[in-house]
Protein backbone atom coordinates (compact mmCIF):
# COMPACT_ATOMS: atom_id res chain seq x y z
CA UNK A 1 0.00 0.00 0.00
CA UNK A 2 1.32 3.29 -1.14
CA UNK A 3 0.49 6.62 0.61
CA UNK A 4 1.18 10.33 -0.07
CA UNK A 5 1.42 13.03 2.49
CA UNK A 6 1.09 16.74 1.65
CA UNK A 7 1.46 19.56 4.15
CA UNK A 8 3.49 22.38 4.22
CA UNK A 9 4.54 21.60 7.99
CA UNK A 10 7.48 18.63 7.97
CA UNK A 11 6.71 18.44 11.75
CA UNK A 12 3.05 17.08 10.08
CA UNK A 13 4.53 15.17 6.86
CA UNK A 14 6.77 13.53 9.87
CA UNK A 15 3.99 12.56 12.44
CA UNK A 16 1.56 11.07 9.53
CA UNK A 17 4.42 9.25 8.20
CA UNK A 18 5.45 7.64 11.23
CA UNK A 19 1.89 6.71 11.76
CA UNK A 20 1.46 5.13 7.99
CA UNK A 21 4.69 3.64 8.20
CA UNK A 22 3.26 1.53 11.86
CA UNK A 23 0.41 0.43 9.20
CA UNK A 24 1.98 -0.91 6.72
CA UNK A 25 2.09 1.91 4.05
CA UNK A 26 5.47 3.31 2.00
CA UNK A 27 4.91 6.59 2.09
CA UNK A 28 5.96 9.52 0.20
CA UNK A 29 5.80 13.31 0.90
CA UNK A 30 4.88 16.77 -0.65
CA UNK A 31 5.47 20.23 0.78
CA UNK A 32 2.07 21.32 -1.08
CA UNK A 33 -0.44 20.30 -3.39
CA UNK A 34 1.49 21.41 -6.61
CA UNK A 35 4.01 19.24 -5.55
CA UNK A 36 1.50 16.27 -4.91
CA UNK A 37 0.36 16.99 -8.23
CA UNK A 38 3.84 16.47 -9.10
CA UNK A 39 4.53 12.95 -7.19
CA UNK A 40 1.71 11.82 -8.92
CA UNK A 41 2.55 12.27 -12.28
CA UNK A 42 5.90 10.96 -11.59
CA UNK A 43 5.29 8.07 -9.18
CA UNK A 44 1.74 7.38 -10.79
CA UNK A 45 -1.61 6.72 -7.93
CA UNK A 46 -1.11 5.95 -4.58
CA UNK A 47 -4.20 3.83 -2.59
CA UNK A 48 -4.42 7.13 -0.51
CA UNK A 49 -3.63 10.54 -0.01
CA UNK A 50 -3.49 12.24 2.95
CA UNK A 51 -3.95 16.37 2.66
CA UNK A 52 -3.88 19.59 4.20
CA UNK A 53 -5.84 22.37 3.37
CA UNK A 54 -4.26 25.40 3.98
CA UNK A 55 -0.77 25.27 2.00
CA UNK A 56 1.06 28.02 -0.12
CA UNK A 57 1.24 27.41 -4.02
CA UNK A 58 -1.87 25.37 -4.30
CA UNK A 59 -4.17 24.56 -1.45
CA UNK A 60 -5.62 20.90 -0.08
CA UNK A 61 -8.68 22.05 -1.58
CA UNK A 62 -7.77 22.73 -5.32
CA UNK A 63 -5.74 19.63 -5.05
CA UNK A 64 -8.66 17.02 -4.34
CA UNK A 65 -10.22 19.43 -7.07
CA UNK A 66 -7.74 18.47 -9.83
CA UNK A 67 -6.99 15.25 -8.61
CA UNK A 68 -10.96 14.34 -9.37
CA UNK A 69 -11.02 15.83 -12.37
CA UNK A 70 -8.86 13.25 -13.91
CA UNK A 71 -10.06 10.08 -14.54
CA UNK A 72 -6.35 8.19 -14.09
CA UNK A 73 -6.85 8.68 -10.05
CA UNK A 74 -10.62 7.64 -9.66
CA UNK A 75 -9.44 4.81 -7.44
CA UNK A 76 -7.32 7.21 -5.02
CA UNK A 77 -8.47 7.67 -1.44
CA UNK A 78 -8.95 11.17 -0.60
CA UNK A 79 -8.33 11.92 3.40
CA UNK A 80 -7.95 15.94 3.88
CA UNK A 81 -5.84 16.25 7.65
CA UNK A 82 -6.52 19.96 8.65
CA UNK A 83 -7.38 22.42 11.20
CA UNK A 84 -10.57 23.27 8.80
CA UNK A 85 -13.21 22.14 11.56
CA UNK A 86 -16.51 23.65 10.54
CA UNK A 87 -18.92 22.07 9.33
CA UNK A 88 -19.64 24.04 6.20
CA UNK A 89 -15.69 23.01 5.01
CA UNK A 90 -15.70 19.77 5.78
CA UNK A 91 -19.02 19.30 3.68
CA UNK A 92 -17.23 21.32 1.26
CA UNK A 93 -14.18 18.94 0.77
CA UNK A 94 -16.53 16.25 0.72
CA UNK A 95 -18.40 18.00 -2.17
CA UNK A 96 -14.91 18.59 -3.52
CA UNK A 97 -14.40 14.48 -3.66
CA UNK A 98 -12.60 14.06 -0.18
CA UNK A 99 -13.24 10.56 0.92
CA UNK A 100 -12.61 11.42 4.66
CA UNK A 101 -11.78 13.96 6.78
CA UNK A 102 -9.79 14.66 9.88
CA UNK A 103 -9.31 17.41 12.43
CA UNK A 104 -5.83 18.31 13.55
CA UNK A 105 -5.18 17.39 16.26
CA UNK A 106 -5.64 13.72 15.79
CA UNK A 107 -3.96 11.14 17.50
CA UNK A 108 -2.35 8.08 15.55
CA UNK A 109 -5.36 5.57 16.20
CA UNK A 110 -7.58 8.44 15.33
CA UNK A 111 -5.61 8.05 11.62
CA UNK A 112 -5.98 4.37 11.63
CA UNK A 113 -9.74 4.24 12.30
CA UNK A 114 -10.45 6.73 9.05
CA UNK A 115 -7.99 4.31 7.07
CA UNK A 116 -9.60 1.23 8.31
CA UNK A 117 -13.03 3.52 7.06
CA UNK A 118 -11.83 3.82 3.65
CA UNK A 119 -11.10 -0.21 3.59
CA UNK A 120 -7.43 0.25 3.26
CA UNK A 121 -6.01 -3.08 4.34
CA UNK A 122 -2.53 -1.72 5.70
CA UNK A 123 -4.56 0.10 8.67
CA UNK A 124 -3.83 -2.21 11.38
CA UNK B 1 -18.98 49.89 16.99
CA UNK B 2 -22.00 49.35 14.29
CA UNK B 3 -25.07 47.22 15.05
CA UNK B 4 -23.55 45.12 12.37
CA UNK B 5 -20.33 44.38 13.57
CA UNK B 6 -21.55 43.88 17.22
CA UNK B 7 -23.84 40.77 16.18
CA UNK B 8 -20.94 39.04 14.30
CA UNK B 9 -17.74 40.22 16.03
CA UNK B 10 -16.63 38.10 18.65
CA UNK B 11 -15.08 40.20 21.85
CA UNK B 12 -11.38 40.17 22.05
CA UNK B 13 -11.21 38.39 25.38
CA UNK B 14 -13.85 35.84 23.98
CA UNK B 15 -10.72 35.35 21.61
CA UNK B 16 -7.87 35.03 24.46
CA UNK B 17 -10.05 32.28 26.22
CA UNK B 18 -11.13 30.56 23.06
CA UNK B 19 -7.36 30.41 22.23
CA UNK B 20 -6.41 29.12 25.92
CA UNK B 21 -9.18 26.63 25.85
CA UNK B 22 -7.68 25.74 22.18
CA UNK B 23 -4.20 25.48 23.40
CA UNK B 24 -5.64 22.48 26.01
CA UNK B 25 -7.28 20.60 23.34
CA UNK B 26 -4.28 20.67 20.59
CA UNK B 27 -1.34 19.56 23.47
CA UNK B 28 -2.90 17.01 24.73
CA UNK B 29 -3.13 15.04 21.54
CA UNK B 30 -0.40 16.30 20.01
CA UNK B 31 2.25 16.66 22.80
CA UNK B 32 0.73 14.47 25.31
CA UNK B 33 0.65 16.95 28.17
CA UNK B 34 -1.86 18.80 30.10
CA UNK B 35 -2.49 22.57 30.81
CA UNK B 36 -2.18 22.94 34.81
CA UNK B 37 -2.28 26.71 34.85
CA UNK B 38 -3.24 29.69 32.45
CA UNK B 39 -2.27 33.15 34.19
CA UNK B 40 -2.77 36.37 32.81
CA UNK B 41 0.53 37.78 31.47
CA UNK B 42 0.82 41.03 33.18
CA UNK B 43 4.39 41.83 32.86
CA UNK B 44 5.99 38.60 33.15
CA UNK B 45 5.76 37.99 29.00
CA UNK B 46 7.46 34.85 26.90
CA UNK B 47 10.10 35.97 24.84
CA UNK B 48 11.64 33.24 22.20
CA UNK B 49 10.45 31.57 19.27
CA UNK B 50 6.68 32.52 18.19
CA UNK B 51 4.18 31.64 15.25
CA UNK B 52 1.01 33.17 14.89
CA UNK B 53 -1.83 32.45 12.39
CA UNK B 54 -3.85 35.41 11.15
CA UNK B 55 -7.79 34.57 11.26
CA UNK B 56 -9.26 36.72 9.05
CA UNK B 57 -13.11 36.87 11.02
CA UNK B 58 -15.23 40.03 8.82
CA UNK B 59 -14.74 42.91 10.58
CA UNK B 60 -12.79 41.96 13.50
CA UNK B 61 -9.29 39.87 12.20
CA UNK B 62 -7.08 38.49 14.41
CA UNK B 63 -3.29 37.29 14.86
CA UNK B 64 -3.74 34.27 17.54
CA UNK B 65 0.03 33.06 18.34
CA UNK B 66 1.47 30.93 20.58
CA UNK B 67 5.16 31.76 21.94
CA UNK B 68 8.12 29.85 24.35
CA UNK B 69 11.46 30.16 25.15
CA UNK B 70 13.90 28.77 23.40
CA UNK B 71 14.57 26.08 25.91
CA UNK B 72 10.97 25.51 25.43
CA UNK B 73 10.65 25.53 22.41
CA UNK B 74 13.26 23.03 21.28
CA UNK B 75 12.01 21.28 23.56
CA UNK B 76 7.86 21.14 22.77
CA UNK B 77 9.36 20.75 18.88
CA UNK B 78 11.43 16.85 20.19
CA UNK B 79 8.33 16.06 22.09
CA UNK B 80 6.00 17.12 18.37
CA UNK B 81 8.09 14.83 16.63
CA UNK B 82 8.90 11.78 19.48
CA UNK B 83 12.87 12.49 19.14
CA UNK B 84 14.69 11.84 22.39
CA UNK B 85 15.38 15.24 24.58
CA UNK B 86 19.37 14.82 23.75
CA UNK B 87 19.11 14.88 20.28
CA UNK B 88 20.07 18.39 18.54
CA UNK B 89 16.68 19.72 16.36
CA UNK B 90 17.59 22.77 14.00
CA UNK B 91 16.15 26.22 14.56
CA UNK B 92 13.85 25.28 11.21
CA UNK B 93 12.69 22.23 12.51
CA UNK B 94 11.98 23.88 16.02
CA UNK B 95 10.14 27.21 14.17
CA UNK B 96 8.12 24.38 12.02
CA UNK B 97 6.50 22.71 14.94
CA UNK B 98 6.02 25.65 16.92
CA UNK B 99 3.94 27.31 13.62
CA UNK B 100 2.03 24.09 13.06
CA UNK B 101 0.81 24.36 17.00
CA UNK B 102 0.00 27.39 16.47
CA UNK B 103 -2.35 26.73 13.54
CA UNK B 104 -3.96 23.91 15.47
CA UNK B 105 -4.35 26.28 17.77
CA UNK B 106 -6.20 28.77 15.07
CA UNK B 107 -7.95 26.45 13.86
CA UNK B 108 -9.71 24.91 17.31
CA UNK B 109 -10.09 28.82 18.25
CA UNK B 110 -11.85 29.81 15.10
CA UNK B 111 -14.30 26.66 15.24
CA UNK B 112 -15.40 27.09 18.51
CA UNK B 113 -16.16 30.77 18.00
CA UNK B 114 -18.00 30.06 14.47
CA UNK B 115 -21.69 30.80 16.22
CA UNK B 116 -20.22 34.48 16.78
CA UNK B 117 -17.86 34.92 13.42
CA UNK B 118 -18.95 32.11 10.68
CA UNK B 119 -16.96 30.21 8.51
CA UNK B 120 -13.70 32.58 8.11
CA UNK B 121 -10.43 31.15 6.63
CA UNK B 122 -7.04 30.59 8.25
CA UNK B 123 -3.57 32.26 6.82
CA UNK B 124 -0.25 30.41 7.04
CA UNK B 125 1.91 30.33 10.25
CA UNK B 126 4.09 33.18 10.70
CA UNK B 127 7.33 31.93 12.50
CA UNK B 128 9.14 34.94 14.46
CA UNK B 129 12.25 35.33 17.37
CA UNK B 130 10.86 37.39 19.91
CA UNK B 131 7.39 39.47 20.52
CA UNK B 132 4.62 41.59 19.35
CA UNK B 133 5.08 45.04 20.99
CA UNK B 134 1.85 46.64 21.23
CA UNK B 135 1.42 49.85 18.95
CA UNK B 136 -0.94 52.53 18.53
CA UNK B 137 -2.40 50.37 15.75
CA UNK B 138 -3.13 47.07 17.57
CA UNK B 139 -3.61 45.73 20.91
CA UNK B 140 -1.60 42.19 21.85
CA UNK B 141 -2.75 40.68 24.62
CA UNK B 142 -1.30 37.32 26.08
CA UNK B 143 -1.90 34.51 28.65
CA UNK B 144 0.76 32.23 30.14
CA UNK B 145 0.17 28.92 30.24
CA UNK B 146 1.84 26.24 32.01
CA UNK B 147 1.79 23.23 29.44
CA UNK B 148 3.81 20.13 31.09
CA UNK B 149 7.04 21.43 32.01
CA UNK B 150 6.85 24.31 29.93
CA UNK B 151 5.82 27.84 29.91
CA UNK B 152 3.55 28.80 26.59
CA UNK B 153 2.17 32.53 25.75
CA UNK B 154 -1.21 32.33 23.98
CA UNK B 155 -1.43 35.54 22.35
CA UNK B 156 -4.28 37.61 20.25
CA UNK B 157 -3.33 40.55 18.51
CA UNK B 158 -5.79 42.45 17.10
CA UNK B 159 -6.33 46.27 15.03
CA UNK B 160 -7.65 49.04 17.71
Amino acid sequence: MRALVIDDSKAMRLILSRALKQSGFEVAEAIHGKDGLEKLGAAGPFDVALVDWNMPEMNGLEFVQAVRASAGYAGMKLMMVTTEAEIARIETALAAGADEYVMKPFTNDMIKDKLSMLGLAGAG
Amino acid sequence: MSAVLASTRATRPAWLDAACRALAQVVEPMLEAQVTSIEPAGDQHVAGVAAYVPVMAPGDPVQVGVVASADDAAAIARRMLQLPDDEPIGEGDIGDAIGELANMIAGATKASLASEIGVVALGLPVVVNGRVAESAHHSVREQIATVGPWRVGVVVVAAM
